[in-house]
């Protein structure tokens, strides 16, 4: 009997446990989540994944109308509608990881209270989910980035890989932010009401409809502290030429996002071993 | 003697409930050897759910200390993990995944599984479709044909049907008589389950 593995449950746990053995261990069970999530999403859809192309194409179409031809939105060298989606579809996937992170307790409470997993595999398994569309939706920007772009400016494939490298810092910021949150909110629900209209408002602090450069100086520099906007800014730069780069910011950028990170995992360590009896 | 499987030693939860604690467990201590099949019982409120929550990982004891081993598969509710969308064959394959197998391992336990839950016809059709009884039948065959070595069950036979909570037992029987498997099961205080080799008491959080 000695081969099987002994176990020990106590009242105190390691206060620092970020489990990336835990998660390499369970990667089979994060794929099959991943593909359960995927699976799920599309039974009893008739156009399945093209429904991940509705919603940036036609908020595309709504915010062209209104910042492209009746408020002039400078653009840089792309027609508005190319630099919308771009800027769009990155901070959607910020925005509903954030959203889901913060929300994961309530939302997979049945997976959570029936039996046992570890649940540092969930908030993985939401950002590889929301991965899935975010891929459909690169895939049809990067098609009509060359077919609106001037030869001259079109991206070159290590400009479209070195761009999705920002994803790194981009999840890292959702999932530290998303935590932070799940851990609060699983004792307080106010924060839940906050982060439903924040996020919104949030997205008209990061360049999302408009380029940093437009921001007169004494606001950009706010804006430049939001770190999201970092990463849309460089984004668009690699795959357009259009928008601001530094390293400085791209440093800062990772930094921020590493830090908050760690932070969210400390607290949701926290909170996930007794969530059950408070929520 | 073998060393028991499971060891609680001073067993506490306290929880804080409008400012005043709340004691749901009190100093619990007991021992199960491993080949037992064990009849949990008390009043509602006795604590028997919060305990087993802790000896399944689901939330932390205020203090006391739990040691074991082998694989411990636990069952505390009726829609354990299911998802509603997915078919009864996808959700048995996922709580396979759960418990920590691969894709391989889990197909080679399928058939057996979907024979003794007796849903053939149903097993293609999504989990929400299926009535409180069948998602019992479907979680407790996938739940004692994956290979584990102590076994939680909290409220699951008593939703399925008297014929299926026979066949439940039977199998139970012969899983701790043969394989030497440990299995925890829990009742109010009337029910008397002949299977069973102990009865474990709860009495307002204590152990009689």
């Amino acid at each position: 009997m000695n081969h099987k593995s002994n176990w020990t449950i106590q009242a105190r746990q390691p206060f620092v446990h970020f489990g990336i053995r835990l998660l390499f261990r369970n990667r089979h069970l994060i794929a099959a989540l991943v593909v359960r999530d995927i699976k799920a999403l599309y039974r009893q859809t008739v156009l399945g994944p093209i429904w991940h192309l509705v919603h940036p194409l036609l908020s595309t179409a709504v915010f062209s109308v209104i910042f492209g031809k009746i408020i002039h939105v400078p653009a840089g060298n792309v027609p508005y509608p190319v630099f919308f989606l771009t800027g769009f579809i990155i901070w959607n996937y910020f925005a509903e990881c954030l959203n889901r992170t913060s929300t994961l307790f309530k939302d997979h409470l049945p997976l959570l209270s029936g039996l046992y997993l570890p649940r540092c595999i969930i908030p993985v398994n939401i950002c590889l989910s929301l991965l899935f569309r975010f891929a459909i939706q690169f895939l049809v920007l990067i098609i009509i980035i060359c077919i609106y772009c001037p030869p001259a400016s079109q991206p070159k494939l290590w400009q479209i890989l070195f761009s999705l490298l920002l994803l790194i810092p981009l999840i890292f910021q959702a999932l530290g932010g998303g935590l932070i949150l799940a851990a609060i909110t699983c004792r307080y629900k106010d924060l839940s009401f906050l982060l439903s209209f924040t996020l919104q408002l949030l997205m008209y602090i990061t360049p999302v409809i408009y380029p940093l450069s437009a921001a007169p100086d004494n606001i950009r520099w706010v804006i430049s502290l939001n770190p999201v906007a970092t990463a849309i800014e460089t984004f668009r730069n690699l795959l357009f030429q259009s928008g601001t780069c530094s390293w400085t910011a791209l440093l800062q950028c990772v930094w921020f996002s590493t830090v908050l990170l760690l932070t969210g995992l400390i607290l949701f360590n926290r909170a996930e071993k007794d969530f059950i009896d408070y929520i | 003697m073998n060393p028991p499987i499971i060891k609680t030693e001073q067993l506490c939860k306290t929880y804080r409930q409008y400012n005043k604690l709340r004691h749901v467990l009190f100093n619990i201590s007991f021992e199960i050897y491993s080949g037992e099949i064990i009849h949990l019982t008390g009043n509602n409120g006795s604590g028997k759910s919060t305990l087993l929550r802790i000896l399944s990982r689901m939330t932390t004891p205020t203090s006391g200390k739990i040691t074991g081993y082998g694989k411990l598969t636990a069952l505390l509710e009726t829609r354990t993990g299911f998802h509603p969308e997915l078919t009864g064959l996808e959700n048995i394959s996922l709580f396979g995944a759960i418990l920590g197998m691969r894709k391989k391992e889990i197909i080679s336990y399928i058939d057996a599984i979907i024979s003794f839950s007796g849903l053939e016809n149903d097993i293609f059709s999504p989990v929400k479709r299926y009535s409180s009884g069948m998602q019992a039948r479907l979680a407790l065959s996938a739940a004692c044909h994956y290979p584990f070595d102590i076994l939680i069950l909290d409220e699951l036979l008593a939703t399925a049907d008297q014929d299926f909570e026979l066949q439940c037992l039977e199998k139970f029987k012969s899983l701790s008589k043969e394989q030497n498997k440990t299995i925890i099961l829990t009742g109010h205080d009337s029910s008397e389950l002949p299977i069973c080799n102990r009865r474990l008491l709860l009495c307002n959080g204590k152990l009689e």
